[in-house]
């Protein structure tokens, strides 16, 4: 059977690529990572005319001189170099019908790289509202390639832009035009004389051009510094013979010049730089003054409406988990097998859960703002402030999603242009507070501070620490990045250059795609670490069984059969002696154990043993800690219950009587939480991102050496 | 022989350098507003080539929309774009001094 033909969509970033990529593709896609690099992969399939077809959606480009990983794939996937990827048989380019002169200057260099290339032309809405227009037929004229004009947010042209690529596959590849004809002979003089094998004549054109670029350094690399000196002089006899600066700037230049014929041409009203009209919504915004105003404003409503909205939310689905697991124990045989269910699977898969709403609604929130362009006018007004911690603007929004959960945000991560600045913000993102520091703020904050009310109880006390913990979290964030930048990434300079995208109603659908991706990869990346930390947690909680523990409080509980007191005490006290008989077998266990053993190491933090195993045992998922410390604190059948854990912790003493949980203790507690790196998926997608396992475990170990000192210095000093 | 053509070249790349450097502001100097033609980029390989990429190519029209507080990144219009960018890499964008018709 022959193989389905296969088609690359390809576009620089904010031209609606990937809309177009869903519009055909519809919902037949996979998306997977290129290998060896963080650059996403998505494929999919799609109908046209009678025929089914592959496509695969490149990452956003906007040249392919490779400097960024996106472009160097894109270049190799069209060459069908990239691993796991078959050469295409076509290209689709889709370029922004409102901004043609870099969509066009892309499309200049890939119809040169030997296959049939198709424009998508589109965002045609936005085009028009800028008043302007161009005449695709024209246009195709001129550059000697279908273009079909498209709106595919609206899903408008894309039937036709089915019967375009249809006709395409069935043709030849045209002749190659070529800009640089001078760099192409060089580069087959270049091929002969050093032998470079797996780099085609195309890769070796970009890095005679490119100076300093990903090719010269494969071929560097590849073929040693004999290469590169040849690849230097292939490079000084074009320039001689060309004439100009630098080779990168005669290319730029000739590209853009053909462009401009092109659209001179084409274009039947307005023009290609038609120059910047802004309406009254973003001169207000980017006001100095009022702008900050209203940023300011827009971050106070965000996390406000997470707040308010979340928690009832919240509050439903943890009180779900807890009554059907209730109702499973008193169904199920008690056992090793109950446990395992309940206390292990359930809570975790509840524990997971419980997060939702809250990262959904953030998450829901930034999507909403990015797309429709106010995050970016935020990036550049946050890029001075950011840049003093060593990141930059386009670290703004990375850092804003860490908030709800730090494992999609640190893959976000990619749009950042500079490497160093993208892994000063890996290293800042961490401290954000998540959601999963909410729940143990929340019951430290209510158990162990006074309340207090501040001019006439519009502030309080409690909801001021709060707000204490976040900035902590900020700051920390901030001392993160400037420390990696400082140690680690000495030097180097770094750029910040990012498109202002024009303001605009996003599209509700593309919208809830993403915010769909988004949740996916909390529940996958993330939710499956949680939970299968939930159930690791559980069996170093439950195991080793201590059968004299088990006889002695089989021995209470016959006493009290025989005392046949009245109805109601007697459940009480079987339920206060079942909970008790869990506290002493967690203490006997590999948990309890733990605890005991590394106590000595927190006692300058004021913990004891129960803090300590409920501390461990957080440090794969730290939401888990809240349920370790009611089995802990033998806390009964209302386990999830936060008054019965907060009054337990109060009464919980020294062995010499001294209260365990006070205040020093506790605000110690919170600067640990905020600190420490208790997550397995963050390590883990650090590792993952950073193409470095020294990465992830350097951050944990920092972070966590960190959090006790801060912790130990917090109660020493409030002691 | 070689000597007087090294010579010969130094004095043309000066000559060259100051006549051009009586007309070439950094985009930076642009005051906020005014317009004006990319006359070169300064500088080779990946700084230079991020700014071209997008789009600050010589001949292209620019204009200064905004500076954020402090004066830095600045918001420009290149061909028609807007595209922001540091002040450092601003000055590596050389633009005539006299202003086009806006």
């Amino acid at each position: 059977m022959p193989q389905r033909p296969l088609v690359a969509v390809l576009g620089a970033p904010n031209t609606g690529k990937s809309t177009v990529f869903n519009r055909l593709t519809g919902l037949r896609q996979k998306t997977g990572n290129y290998p060896g690099v963080t650059v996403e992969r998505m494929t999919g399939r799609a109908r046209i005319g009678s025929a089914e077809i592959d496509v695969v959606d490149l990452p956003g480009t906007y040249s392919l001189a490779a400097d960024s990983p996106e472009s160097s794939i894109t270049l190799d996937a069209i060459l069908g170099a990239a691993d796991g990827l078959r050469r295409p048989d076509a290209l689709l380019l889709v370029a922004d019908a409102s901004n043609p002169r870099r969509s066009l200057h892309l499309f200049s260099q890939s119809r040169e790289l030997g296959l049939p290339v198709a424009v998508a032309l589109n965002m045609q809405d936005v085009a028009r509202s800028k008043g302007m227009e161009i005449d695709a037929a024209q246009l195709a004229a001129q550059i000697g390639a279908p273009v079909i004009p498209i709106t595919a947010n609206r899903g408008k042209g894309i039937e036709k832009l089915r019967g375009m690529l249809e006709r395409l596959l069935s043709q030849a590849s045209p002749e190659p035009e070529q800009a640089m004809p001078e760099v192409s002979r060089a580069a087959l003089d270049l091929a002969g004389q050093i032998d470079a094998p797996g780099m085609a004549i195309l890769e070796l054109e970009r890095a005679i051009i490119d100076q300093d670029g990903e090719f010269e350094r494969r071929l560097a690399a590849l073929c040693g510094p004999k290469a590169k000196r040849a690849l230097e002089r292939a490079r000084d006899q074009v320039l001689k013979s060309v004439g100009g600066p630098s080779l990168q700037v005669c290319e730029a230049e000739r590209r853009y010049r053909r462009v401009d014929q092109w659209l001179k041409d084409a274009m039947i009203a307005g023009s290609p730089d038609a120059g910047i009209r802004e309406s009254r919504l973003e001169r207000a915004v980017n006001h100095p003054v009022l702008g900050a105003v209203v940023f300011l404003g827009v971050m106070g409503a965000v996390f406000q409406a997470v707040f308010a909205w979340a928690a009832p939310l919240m509050e439903a689905i943890s009180g779900l988990f807890e009554t059907v697991g209730a109702h499973a124990l008193s169904i199920l045989p008690p056992g090793a097998l109950a446990s395992l269910l309940v206390d292990g699977l359930w809570s975790g898969a509840g524990a997971v859960m419980v997060f939702l709403p809250q990262i959904v609604i953030l998450f829901a929130l930034v999507l909403f703002l990015e797309d429709c362009g106010y995050l970016a006018r935020a990036s550049f007004l946050m890029d001075r402030l950011l840049r003093l911690c060593g990141m930059s603007g386009q670290s703004f929004i990375p850092l804003l999603s860490g908030f709800a959960c730090a494992v999609p945000a640190i893959m976000s991560t990619r749009v950042i242009g500079s490497r160093r600045s993208r892994l000063a913000t890996i290293a800042a993102i961490p401290l954000m507070t998540c959601s999963a520091r909410l729940p143990v703020y929340a019951l430290l904050i209510s158990g162990f501070v006074p309340p207090a009310h501040y001019l006439n109880g519009w502030i309080n006390l409690h909801g001021l620490l709060l707000l204490g913990l976040y900035l902590l979290g900020i700051v920390g964030g901030a001392l993160s990045a400037v420390v990696t930048r400082r140690t680690a990434l000495r030097g180097g300079s770094d750029s910040f250059l990012m498109e202002m995208p024009p303001f605009r109603w996003p599209n509700p659908s593309v919208l809830g795609l993403k915010l769909l991706g988004r949740a996916k990869v909390f529940l996958t990346r993330a939710g499956t670490v949680i939970a299968a930390a939930c159930l690791m947690i559980w069996a170093l909680g439950y195991f080793p069984r201590s059968e004299a523990i088990e006889q002695e409080f089989a021995e209470q509980r016959a006493v009290l059969v025989v005392q046949r007191e009245e109805a109601e005490g007697a459940k009480l006290a079987l339920q206060r002696i079942n909970a008790q008989e869990r506290a002493a077998q967690l203490e006997h266990s590999f948990l309890g154990r733990i605890g005991k053993f590394i106590e000595p190491a927190f006692k300058p933090l004021g913990w004891d043993w129960r803090v300590s195993a409920s501390v461990a045992a957080g440090f794969p998922a730290r939401e888990v800690v809240i349920g370790v410390m009611g089995t802990v604190y033998a806390l009964g059948a209302d386990a999830g219950n936060e008054a019965g854990l907060r009054d337990r912790l109060q009464e919980s003493r020294w062995p010499d009587g001294r209260p365990v949980f006070t205040l020093a203790m506790a605000l110690g507690l919170l600067v640990f939480y905020a600190f420490a790196l208790q997550c397995v998926s963050t390590v883990a997608v650090i590792g993952r991102e950073t193409n470095s396992w020294r990465w992830a475990a350097g951050a944990w170990i920092y972070m966590s050496g960190f959090a006790w000192l801060a912790g130990m210095l917090t109660y020493q000093l409030a002691r | 022989m070689i000597m007087i053509n090294i010579h010969a070249r130094l004095a043309i790349d000066f000559i060259s350098w100051w006549h051009s450097s009586m007309r070439e502001i950094g985009l930076d100097e642009l005051p906020v507003g005014s317009s004006s033609i990319i006359r070169s980029i300064l500088g080779q390989g990946r700084q230079a080539r991020e700014l071209l990429t997008l789009g600050l190519v010589p001949g292209v029209a620019v204009q200064v929309l905004r500076r954020a507080f402090g004066g830095d990144p600045l918001e420009v219009s290149a061909g028609g774009h807007p595209l922001c960018l540091r002040r450092e890499q601003s000055r590596r964008v050389r633009v005539t001094t006299v202003s086009a018709a806006s």
